[in-house]
């Protein structure tokens, strides 16, 4: 009896510490399930559904014949889970004779122990990514990422601009255009296996990610390889520092081609490098500098339209022209009566005194700033520079101004401002609003695309202006002085131009060590198809416009006459016959 | 009386052994049908799932065949480069730079011939493109 009782005791002691076990086990049940539900609601939502965001192609950017300058490509990086690997030599001797890395990279990269996938290779090519999945290696693994891609090469680098790592625009078009060329990442948020996969047929949210627009530049890829080619080789030969070309559609506004150097290259390892943050801005549109003698094309226009003087009306030149307290001297001194058109033809900086100064201070600063002087293009490229111009009434304006205006000193303009201009002067004398973008072609776009028309600012000067303008500028070209024939003469062909000899202003004044070389012409002279303006900052072999810009002028003209099938000029424009419009004074033999 | 209180008894046990077994019948007919019903669900997600798998890995290779497509593209754009283009025109096919650019005047005639001009002249072509056998 005292058995059973001792036996019944140890029963219900056993019940009782079941009961407290099953006791706590309920109240910590209770605990996770009710208590803490939301917390491990949460935890094992993140366990097993996973947002994953799907990036949207990046827009391509075409030049104006629909060639790909920059785009987007889909590549596949190779990564392993190194804490799931138990042979990495094996591993390792088995991916590197496929995917052309060193086995002692691998096996170092495969060695290091981490939850984090580790990256073996990236933008790996189809074929590897084919060859290596044969090998059927649960530990590695692909995933796709996008690459920025140049299938035209290094040209236009400071215009189309640059993307980040995080494949933001920061620079140039990929910038000025990121809204449109980013478009808007997708989502997909699904239950994944243990291996990270999507359940198939699982319930799953899915937002779609949509594409970039394409941007269409004006920017024609053969002008713009002329440019680049021959900017480089000007920028070589006479041993610059650098150098702009800018070439434009005069009739429409549309630039052609922007070329500087120094530049950078796409394919640079170290692009992101401090030292090469000063070649991301494109100085075409971002650097003003003292144009010189090219300014005098504006001078004259002025003067023209406004009839303050003729083609034909002469004055005598002194060799030196006092004014305001200062004195305008010419480089090379030719003394006795100048005609306006031999002030163009001789660069003549007394003689384009003579017209400003004639002019007055008001109308010379009215037409300087209708041709666009002093405020930004507007053109689509970031970072544009308005440039100086100073006048009676924005203060700091000496009246010696006036002269020194006139052939380009105490003045500054961007190349793009300069090309615009000329570009007004010989089209008729419209000022065409410059730009770089054609159309934007994307699925939000009204009938899915955004055209940009040519824009028409103002009526510069009349026609009949331009038209003698023209012929002017034709016989700078044209007419040979002292034996010399002018180095930017394209045989065969009629074209117009103005060389520039730009000191460099300092602190201390003009520095006589440096010159800025320029010309800036046009062809064909009877209906200019481009307006090219050549620049090259500090030559070493010689100073001069003439020696420097004007044959690499030459050289693009005359491919781009070739390229534009442009036919030889017409009889009345040879030898220097300008059909009366100015009169032209042979002093040589071409 | 005791017989007829047997076979009362009788009947009702036999009532419930028919009733017993019926619902017994019933209760294995239910099991197996549930059973069946199981077997098919399963069968059915297995199928589903197996099929899921396909339709993912058929995206996957389609994902795979965009990306070798997206490459393909780039690789003729490259081809097409102008650099690669001068490049093999000038050291596969030598070629060079033209010396001589010739420009052949086509002579286009849009409108109806007038019938002032004489039988058999030639209109004039664009004076745009008269020059012949420019050299550069």
């Amino acid at each position: 009896m005292y058995e059973f009782e001792e036996q019944r005791w140890r029963l219900y002691a056993l019940l009782s510490v079941i009961a407290i076990f099953v006791l706590v086990l309920a109240v910590r049940l209770f605990d996770i399930q009710v208590l803490q539900n939301a917390r491990y609601s949460a935890l094992a939502k993140k366990e097993h559904w996973r947002e994953e965001v799907i990036p949207a192609r990046r827009g391509t950017i075409f030049d104006a014949s629909g060639h790909e300058l920059a785009t987007s490509v889909e590549f596949e990086s190779l990564y392993a889970i190194t804490n799931q690997i138990t042979n990495p030599e094996k591993i390792a001797s088995a991916l590197a004779p496929i995917v052309n890395v060193p086995e002692a990279d691998l096996l170092a990269r495969l060695a290091v122990r981490q939850t984090a996938p580790v990256l073996l290779k990236a933008l790996v090519p189809t074929e590897e990514a084919e060859a290596v999945r044969k090998l059927r290696i649960g530990e590695v693994y692909f995933d796709t990422t996008f690459k920025r891609a140049y299938p035209e090469g290094n040209i236009a680098g400071q215009l189309l601009g640059l993307v980040g790592r995080d494949y933001q625009g920061l620079t140039g078009i990929e910038a000025a255009f990121d809204a449109d060329l980013a478009g808007k990442p997708g989502s997909l948020l699904a239950e994944r296996d243990t291996g990270g996969d999507e359940i198939a047929l699982s319930p799953s949210q899915y937002s779609q990610p949509h594409d970039g627009a394409d941007v269409v530049l004006t920017i024609d890829r053969y002008v713009q390889r002329v440019a680049e080619r021959e900017l480089g080789n000007a920028v070589k030969k006479h041993r610059a520092a650098g150098g702009t070309i800018v070439v434009m559609e005069p009739s429409t506004g549309a630039i052609l081609a922007i070329a500087n150097r120094p530049t950078f290259a796409f394919d640079d390892p170290n692009l992101f490098a401090p030292n090469k943050i000063g070649l991301y801005k494109n100085p075409a549109v971002a650097d003003a500098w003292e144009p010189g003698s090219i300014f005098k094309i504006v001078t004259m226009a002025a003067g023209l339209d406004a009839r303050a003087v003729t083609p034909d009306e002469s004055f005598n030149n002194t060799g030196s022209f006092a004014y305001a307290g200062g004195v305008v001297r010419n480089v090379i001194t030719r003394l006795g009566p100048e005609t306006m058109a031999q002030v163009l033809q001789r660069s003549s900086n007394i003689g384009a005194s003579y017209v400003s100064t004639k002019l007055g201070a008001e109308r010379f600063y009215r037409y300087v700033s209708a041709f666009g002087f002093g405020q930004p293009t507007g053109i689509e490229i970031p970072g544009e520079a308005t440039g100086i111009v100073r006048t009676p009434r924005t203060g700091n304006w000496y009246p010696f101004d006036l002269a020194a205006n006139s052939f380009g000193q105490g003045i500054s303009v961007t190349p793009i401002q300069m090309v615009a201009a000329v570009s007004a002067a010989v089209n008729g004398g419209t000022l065409m609003r410059p730009y770089v973008v054609k159309e934007v072609i994307g699925k939000n776009e009204k009938n899915g695309r955004r055209v940009y028309q040519p824009t028409i600012l103002r009526q510069v000067i009349s026609p009949t202006t331009s038209q003698t303008l023209v012929k002017m500028l034709v016989s700078a070209v044209e007419v040979v002085e002292g034996g010399q024939v002018r180095m930017a003469r394209v045989p065969d062909y009629q074209v117009g131009g103005k060389t520039g000899t730009a000191q460099i202003p300092t602190n201390q004044g003009y520095t006589s060590a440096d010159t800025i070389a320029s010309f800036v012409g046009f062809g064909p002279a009877d209906e200019a198809r481009f307006v090219a303006l050549i620049k090259l900052d500090s030559p070493q072999d010689s100073p001069w416009g003439e020696t420097t810009a004007a044959p690499a002028f030459k050289n693009v003209a005359e491919q781009l006459f070739a390229y534009m099938r442009v036919p030889p000029a017409k009889a009345q424009y040879r030898d220097g016959n300008l059909a009366g419009a100015v009169s032209v004074t042979r002093t040589g033999s071409p | 009386m005791a017989s007829s209180i047997m076979r009362s008894f009788s009947m009702k046990r036999h009532r419930a052994e028919v009733k017993s077994f019926g619902l017994h019948a019933v209760f294995a007919v239910a099991l197996v049908v549930v059973g069946l019903v199981s077997l098919l669900y399963l069968a059915q997600t297995s199928v589903v799932a197996g099929t899921g798998y396909d339709v993912k890995g058929l995206e996957n290779q389609k994902a795979q065949w965009q990306i070798k497509n997206e490459q393909l593209r780039m690789k003729i754009a490259q081809l097409r480069a102008l650099e690669r283009v001068e490049t093999e025109a000038a050291s596969r096919l030598k070629m060079g730079p033209p010396t001589k650019v010739i420009f052949v005047p086509v002579e286009t005639q849009t409108t109806a011939p007038d019938s002032r001009t004489a039988p058999g002249t030639a209109a004039q072509p664009d004076s745009r493109n008269v020059s012949k056998g420019v050299s550069r």
